[in-house]
């Protein structure tokens, strides 16, 4: 192992000069491997991978940003063994799979593995047709018509009917799922197509119907989640693991692995250990975590984490309901300081409140609108009548590290021009009790993703009665273009409305907008077969055990 | 570390020492307050082994080394741990004390081009993963690290001693509900305690300590009860009840001087577990709250980046096992030397 | 039996006012368990559903008496947060903090205690000076420092065990004392440290009091002195502290736990408390209570076992 890993460091730094010397060394290494095969069959050929295969990790930046290269990038030259068990470290735990309650980013993140919807997204951002066959949308953008696929089965082993997506329509509706109240009706026309008619015309629709569809009268999915998805549920361990296990009747096409099994590792300094001593094949870090790992003996992806960094200011509190203020505090920050001290680098600065992966809708004009400058920081603070500066709290949730850290150098950065920060920390329960939902707070830092890939999921909190729009942020010119923008009809209008609705957030300064961190993707060289969304979801079907 | 040269010693020759082991025993004998039993004056009473080692040492070696045996004494006395105790403390109070008039950086200076850079000139203890240099940190650190530490230990002590003794001397009911109260709070987690306590009472970045205080009184209080339990009916405690003496003077003058070493070693136990403690607290941001450096704090961050820079841990690692190794040579000594 | 019919009387007002004592922590606490599980993308409707669904939408007040009730009654209620019967939660990891605090124990008295009068007997001797350097450098190096080093160490140098998989009892016993020894040891060596340096200061003590002398002058041989005198005088100094790490042990080590990976009451009851999990934290601080209560009764029942001169009961 060691001595491989020598001559794959070398490999690596020629790698980055020109992909066509590393291929031949990669070649080169094989037969060598080969060779020796008989002698150290497993370990030379699991190292001799680690020359050529170690998959470059795209620095988050530019061209990250486009789903579409981070699809490509994504699978390296290996080819792919079929089962074995991948075992994967996240860092927070999931114990709820139940897509109709729970929404936190982690456990979407596993159920997309678990549960199928109507339409399924694809690496780009698009939305192919999943558990339906075909679908239509009528001129108006109001009438949505699936056809639904035959022979899908349930891990149940029940085979997909009619009752089953309505039943599935209905309790999404129940259950508030973001988007289902936009449907005026639904109805099934024959055994094989379903109506759904909205109460006003969205393009966007599409993009809720990726929700899950469940076994009628499905009850209990918390604890005993049945979906039609590639993988199947198998066993979960409070606060140890989740096991999930191939679904061979999966109707489209089936994953590689046999089983995946997700460890909740409780800190990052036991994820490396974990790693190292080979009890996890893979994890997901921030870059401060990641960057320890010796990249010549693994595979690390960093990908944006799509979602919003952000300083958030309560544009109700006393300092931040001018907007001059935040302003100010806009033009104090280094965003690219930041993305460097904190995540070294691996990070997309940011000048609003979406994601760049939603690249056909994100405005990157607002990237540099507030360039930092601390004169005119100071020249906004006077004219807002604070020429001393002013203290305030920063309320950050003690579970992100992350945060903390940026919260330490926004710190230094807003004493440059006579802004006292305080931070204090908070548990989650407390933040999203305090801060979240009754919004008694001055700033705070936190990053916020979309449950579904398309703008609402992100710019939807703005509006100003929104029960998310937790920082208070209240704009007529808003308001009525993010209403224009979700009720148009025209495709390209849409775009312009919702890159409109950006420049307001930009422009009045809701918050400070900082980046969009990335996640580092480690695998260990036996396993490959990375893919991202711009959504937060680990897609475990596409990842394979690397042949020998 | 006290005992370095105590180990070069004893390569000198058995004699020598055996006479120092001898020697040392009847000058305790002296200096072993004779606190509470005036006739407690007995030269060779330390152990009946040592008394044989003595015989067995041929007389004419007796008189080698007289210097050596006086470095023993000084030694065994107790001076020299309460020396090197002494000295570890103050270097740890002075670098600490020191932070606030001067620190090689500025405890926020971030800079990302030396980031997690080993011990060099430039950096004594390298640089932490922001680029911050740990040396200024480590000995900021200290300043609040220590001022929570010592704060906690002195009043959760000064609250442990007023109930143990309460509880322990006055018994029946009262002792009972006490200790009941003691139990419950001694079972209860926490970080649940610290927790409502940082929600309650909002008093900045020390309402920490009220927390730690909490969680550290159960167990002073419990110590010293068993000791007043212990006490209370020893035969001089009796007998100056006699002679009249109030309940409040036996507590102090007669049981109290009792517990008083065991009570030390708690106190210099509290003040490692209260740093730690603090640490703890810091996994739910319940601590000292950044970026205001301390120990604890620096310990828990410096998990997550243990591999690519262990001396990240390494700083306030150290400052702490030399802080509490100077506390307990200043207990040991203190021991040694009055009690 | 009189006097036990009392303690159990006391034993159940202790446990009652700790269970007022979590109500009332929970009753300050800001945090909503249903908002917990849905996470920031939930609409308040949702949240209400769901409240109204965990029966989290009632007065604390309500609950905590429901819980009471069903306590009384054995039923330990469900948890908020894996929708599972408590009971069932806290049976899983039982076993597993049991182990490992049974191995710490033995370890720490097995060594502590020989460990601490052997170097009380050596007194001014190198052999002490040693004993004490180790029990300083014992004590003073933090917990969790020793937990990472130990997996450093043993886990990834030299591979006696696997970091972060832990092996449970029921699958591979030998495999499962073979990975818990370390966070045993890591447990057990400051406790060890802690028991010796108590030990050899009260024997010390106790040697030097009034009765060993007297003893001696009479001629007592010295292992009668040592071990019927001093020792047993000595050990009553030290049972509290015993009792309390055995209180402390079995109620969970925190962060040994969170750093072995292993799955004990101690990770359990963080995850509880961050949760905002009522039932399950009640019954768990409920658990560690009784722990706590009972080993203090077996300590005082010790010490009048030891040391006749103390009484407890009138």
């Amino acid at each position: 192992m060691t001595l491989f890993s020598k001559t794959g460091r070398g490999l690596r730094s020629a790698g980055r000069i020109s992909t066509r010397t590393n291929n031949k060394s990669s070649f080169a290494r094989r037969a060598t491997a080969l060779a020796l095969a008989a002698v150290f069959a497993l370990s030379l050929t699991a190292c001799a991978n680690s020359g050529g295969q170690t998959a470059q990790s795209g620095t988050g930046s530019a061209d990250a940003a486009k789903p579409a290269e981070v699809a490509t990038a994504a699978t390296g030259e290996t080819t792919a063994a079929e089962g074995g068990e991948f075992v994967f470290g996240i860092a927070s735990e999931v114990y709820n799979f139940d897509p109709f309650e729970s929404t936190t980013a982690d456990s979407r993140a596993i159920c997309f593995n678990i549960y199928d919807g109507l339409m399924k997204i694809t690496p780009e951002g698009a939305f192919e047709p999943g558990l339906a066959q075909e679908y239509t949308m009528s001129d108006d953008a109001t009438v949505y018509t699936f056809t639904l696929r035959d022979g899908v089965k349930f891990h149940n082993g029940k085979t997909m009917e009619m009752a089953d997506v309505l039943f599935s329509i209905q309790k999404a509706i129940d259950a508030k799922i973001k988007g289902y109240d936009k449907i005026a009706s639904f109805e099934a026309t024959d055994d094989k197509t379903v109506q759904i008619t909205l109460a006003a015309p969205d393009t966007g629709f599409l993009a809720y119907m990726t929700q899950a569809i469940v076994p009628d009268g499905s009850e209990d999915l918390a604890s005993n989640p049945v979906g039609a998805g590639p993988f199947k549920f198998e066993e979960f361990e409070e606060q140890d693991h989740v096991t999930l296990a191939k679904f061979e009747d999966y109707w489209g096409e089936k994953p590689h692995l046999d089983k995946v099994t997700v460890r909740f590792v409780a800190n990052s300094s036991e994820m490396m250990i974990a790693f190292q001593a080979g009890t996890i094949n893979g994890f997901d870090a921030s870059a401060g975590v990641s960057a320890q790992v010796d990249d010549t003996n693994a595979r690390l992806y960093a990908r944006n984490s799509n979602a919003v960094q952000l300083l958030a200011l309560n544009n109700d509190s006393e300092y931040f309901k001018d907007e001059k203020v935040r302003q100010a505090l806009s033009y104090a920050v280094d965003r690219d300081n930041i993305i460097e001290t904190v995540n070294f680098g691996y990070g997309v600065k940011i000048g609003t409140g979406l994601i760049p992966g939603l690249a056909k809708y994100y405005d990157s004009s607002m990237d540099d609108y507030y360039t930092t400058d601390a004169a005119k920081a100071k020249e906004l603070l006077k004219e807002a009548g604070y020429e001393d500066g002013f203290e305030f709290t920063v309320t950050v949730p003690s579970n992100y590290q992350v945060h903390i850290d940026t919260a330490q150098v926004l710190v230094n950065q807003l004493a440059a021009i006579g802004v006292t920060m305080n931070i204090k920390e908070v548990d989650w329960a407390t933040w999203l009790e305090s801060v979240y939902t009754n919004r008694n707070y001055e700033a705070t830092i936190i990053s916020l993703d979309g449950s579904f890939a398309y703008p609402t999921a992100f710019l939807a909190r703005y509006e100003s009665t929104s029960s998310s729009n937790f920082v208070n942020f209240k704009s007529d010119d808003f308001d009525k273009a993010y209403n224009a923008a979700t009720t148009s009809t025209n495709d390209e209008e849409q775009v312009k409305l919702f890159k409109e609705c950006q420049q307001i957030l930009t422009k009045e300064a809701a918050s400070v907008y900082l980046e969009d961190i990335s996640s580092i993707y480690v695998y260990s060289m036996d396993f490959d077969g990375f893919v991202s969304y711009p959504l937060y979801a680990y897609d475990f079907s596409a990842i394979y055990k690397v042949a020998e | 570390m006290s005992n370095k040269p105590q180990k070069t010693e004893s390569n000198k020759g058995k004699a020598a020492k055996a006479q120092a082991s001898s020697k040392t025993a009847s000058n305790k004998g002296k200096s072993a307050q004779p606190r509470l039993h005036p006739t407690a004056q007995e030269p060779n009473f330390i152990s009946e082994g040592m008394q044989r080692q003595v015989s067995a040492v041929s007389p004419e070696k007796k008189t080698k080394k007289q210097s050596a045996e006086d470095f023993r004494e000084f030694i065994r006395s107790g001076r020299l741990e309460l020396l090197i105790g002494c000295v570890l403390v103050a270097a740890i109070l002075l670098l600490s004390l020191g932070s606030i008039l001067y620190t090689p950086y500025d405890i926020n200076f971030m800079d990302i081009t030396s980031r997690m850079a080993p011990p060099s000139a430039h950096h004594l203890f390298g640089t932490d993963n922001m680029g911050r240099d740990i040396f200024s940190r480590a000995v900021t650190g200290g300043r609040f690290t220590l001022l929570v530490a010592v704060l906690t230990v002195l009043s959760s002590t000064l609250i442990g001693c007023v109930l143990g003794l309460f509880s322990g001397y006055a018994g029946g009911i009262i002792d009972e509900v006490i200790m009941r109260v003691i139990d419950a709070v001694s079972s209860f987690p926490g970080i649940l305690i610290a927790l409502i306590i940082v929600t309650v009472l909002d008093l900045g970045r020390f309402t920490i300590i009220i927390a730690l205080c909490i969680m550290f009184v159960p167990s002073f209080t419990r110590i010293v009860r068993t000791g007043t339990l212990q006490y209370k009916d020893a035969v001089f405690v009796r007998s100056s009840k006699v002679f009249g003496a109030s309940d409040l003077r036996l507590l102090l003058m007669h049981v109290f001087p009792n517990i008083f070493p065991l009570l030390l070693s708690s106190v210099i136990i509290g003040l490692s577990n209260a740093i730690l403690a603090e640490s703890g607290m810091s996994y739910l941001g319940l601590g000292i709250q950044p970026p205001t450096p301390s120990w604890g704090r620096m310990l828990y961050e410096a998990q997550s980046i243990i591999f690519k820079a262990p001396w990240y841990a390494i700083a306030p690692g150290l400052m702490i096992v030399f802080t509490i190794v100077g506390f307990n040579c200043i207990g040991e000594g203190i021991r040694k030397k009055y009690l | 039996m009189k006097y036990i019919s009392r303690k159990i009387l006391i034993l159940i007002i202790t446990i009652l006012f700790i269970t007022l004592l979590t109500f009332l922590a929970f009753h300050v606490l800001p945090g909503d368990p249903a908002q917990l599980i849905l996470g920031t993308e939930a609409s308040p409707e949702k949240v209400e559903a769901l409240r109204e669904q965990l029966g989290t939408n009632q007065p604390l007040l309500r609950q905590y008496t429901s819980w009471i009730s069903g306590f009384a009654r054995g039923d330990f209620g469900t948890s908020l947060k894996y929708q599972k019967p408590v009971a069932e939660l806290i049976a899983g990891r039982l076993p597993v903090t049991l182990l490992l605090g049974t191995m710490v124990i033995v370890l720490t008295l097995a060594v502590g205690i020989p460990l601490g009068v052997f170097a009380a007997r050596k007194q001014g001797t190198w052999i002490e000076q040693g004993v004490s350097l180790l029990t300083m450098l014992g004590v003073s190096v933090p917990g969790f420092f020793l937990s990472i080093l130990f997996m450093w160490i043993f886990g990834l140098v030299l591979h006696f065990f696997a970091p972060g998989r832990f092996i449970s009892w029921e699958s591979d016993p030998a495999g499962c004392l073979r990975f818990m020894i370390w966070p045993a040891l890591a447990i057990a060596v400051p406790q060890t440290a802690t028991l010796v340096k108590y030990i050899r200061t009260s024997m010390i003590d106790e040697l030097r009091s009034d009765y060993v002398r007297t003893a001696r002058g009479n001629g007592t041989p010295e292992n009668t002195v040592m071990y019927r005198h001093a020792l047993r005088n000595a050990i009553v100094s030290v049972v509290p502290l015993i009792g309390m790490m055995i209180g402390e042990i079995f109620s969970g080590s925190i962060i040994v736990e969170q750093v072995f990976a292993i799955p004990g009451i101690g990770r359990l009851l963080v995850s509880s408390v961050t949760s905002r999990d009522f039932p399950l934290t009640q019954t768990l601080v409920v658990y560690c209570a009784l722990i706590i209560v009972i080993t203090n009764f077996l300590v005082d029942i010790v010490i009048q076992l030891i040391d006749p001169r103390i009484r407890l009961t009138e």
